[in-house]
């Protein structure tokens, strides 16, 4: 897994990305009053008419029903929600790793429900940072090599290298950047997490339950690390927790229940 | 002698009605007989080659499955963090052509170190004749190995679905 491979030709990748980009902007564009609105507002991420089922008939589940949501660039969002309110589906939608089954999101300009299955991958590269509650490193791989890990089909290059070694710095693990996670604490794996999700630098980071796995002590600490990475770094959040008190100290709260989205305070 | 032939059969007349039966053997009859015995030889050899072969790449295919089964969570992981599935395919084969081109040449060489240092002993020539064609067929032989052993491995790595594997609870 240290290998790298190469497999794409930057220029010719360049356009493609462009002219998605460019494709995303006209939909948006195309798009209802209420879009072009958005735009203004400078939304980073929007979710419109948003639903999700699951199964059909008798397992049929209704995990997200006609949710809207709108997050401007540089905010510090939670959605809080019982177990099995529909969080994890909502953040799989947002970060294009899963298709809902009506209802469109925009990320970055870019309609992500219209990009064809081939081409989502880019979405979640360029786009999208995500953070789990179990961390999800890969065992076998230094931190470093564990944050560098969304840069691997890439061309290798200094700079990668050098703003993984920042982003370790920045969480407080550069002497660590040689250690594999099974020598790290939870806190401290969960702070490569958060400096893997950086690395490409995503218009968005989406966060599921990511101190839930971790003491209350702790998870305070990774709380305080990424509302200081959104203040220093302007980094967009979105994280969700079913912990009231986590989502309390967040610049705004969406509440979840049963798969329908209410927003705390006005939008 | 040019007519070896010819006195090969003029003795075999000689002594046609004598009561020992005589037959004449010639230098080319023996050679002929030692190459019919070697092409034999080869042939055996090729069988020997092609069963390594396929229990090679077929060992490859089932290490190589195993380790992607084992790694799914990998994979999501690694789908998540945007790699595309071509991506993860090439990932999956090099490794793939890294532990065919490890086992071949490791092969080739404890197979020529036994050749001529073991064999050749007993006989008093090299066996085996290690020319750069030879090793680039190696080398070729463990890509191809690599791949075909490697290539569903790696497309089942591509089809893990990251929202299965990566969900927590
Ligand atoms: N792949 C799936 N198949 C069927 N039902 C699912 C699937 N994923 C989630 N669900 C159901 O959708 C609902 C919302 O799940 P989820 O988004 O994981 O909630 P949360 O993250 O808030 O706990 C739950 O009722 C769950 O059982
Ligand atoms: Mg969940």
């Amino acid at each position: 897994m240290e290998r790298m491979t190469y497999t794409e030709s930057e220029p010719v990748e360049e356009l493609r990305r462009k002219v998605q980009e460019l494709e995303g902007r006209l939909a948006a564009v195309e798009g209802r009053g209420r879009e072009r609105e958005e735009r203004r507002g400078e939304a980073i991420v929007a979710a419109r008419n948003l639903s999700k089922i699951y199964g059909e008939g008798r397992t049929r589940v209704v995990a997200l029903s006609e949710v809207n949501l709108s997050i401007r660039k540089g905010e510090f969002v939670a959605v809080q929600g019982a177990s099995g309110s529909g969080k994890t589906t909502l953040l799989n939608m947002l970060g294009a790793l899963d298709r809902p089954t009506r209802g469109r999101v925009v990320i970055d300009g870019i309609e992500t429900t219209k990009v064809p299955e081939r081409k989502l991958f880019r979405i979640r590269r360029e786009k999208v940072g995500f953070i789990f509650q179990t961390y999800y490193l890969v065992p076998t791989l230094t931190a470093l090599q564990n944050v560098l890990l969304p840069t691997m089909p890439l061309r290798a290059n200094r700079d990668l290298r050098d703003s993984a070694e920042q982003l370790l710095e920045l969480v407080g693990l550069r002497e660590r950047m040689d250690h594999k996670p099974g020598e790290l604490s939870g806190g401290e794996q969960q702070r490569v997490a958060i400096a893997r999700a950086l690395v490409l630098n995503p218009a968005i980071i989406l966060a599921d339950e990511p101190t839930g796995n971790l003491d209350s002590k702790t998870g305070a600490e990774i709380m305080d690390l990424m509302h200081r990475l959104n203040k220093e770094q302007k980094r967009t959040f979105i994280i969700v927790t079913h912990d009231a008190k986590i989502a309390s100290g967040t610049e705004r709260v969406f509440y979840l229940t049963d798969g329908r989205l209410y927003s705390g305070g006005g939008e | 002698m040019d007519n070896v032939e010819g006195v090969a059969a003029a003795i075999e007349e000689k002594y046609e009605e004598g009561t020992v039966p005589v037959s004449t053997m010639m230098a080319k009859d023996i050679l002929g007989e030692i190459n019919d015995a070697m092409d034999v030889f080869q042939s055996f050899l090729w069988v020997i080659a092609v069963v390594a072969a396929v229990a090679g790449g077929i060992s490859i295919f089932i290490v190589m499955l195993m380790s992607v089964i084992e790694r799914r969570q990998e994979f999501g992981i690694l789908k998540a963090s945007g790699w595309s599935n071509r991506n993860i395919i090439s990932s999956v084969v090099v490794q793939s052509i890294t532990i065919a081109l490890l086992g071949a040449l490791l092969g080739f060489a404890i197979g020529s170190l036994i050749a001529n240092y073991g064999i050749s002993s007993y006989i008093g020539v090299d066996i085996a004749i290690i020319t750069t064609k030879l090793l680039g067929e190696i080398v070729g032989f463990g890509i191809i190995m690599g791949v075909l052993g490697g290539l569903y491995p790696a497309l089942q790595a591509a089809r893990v679905s990251p929202i299965e594997t990566l969900r927590a609870t």
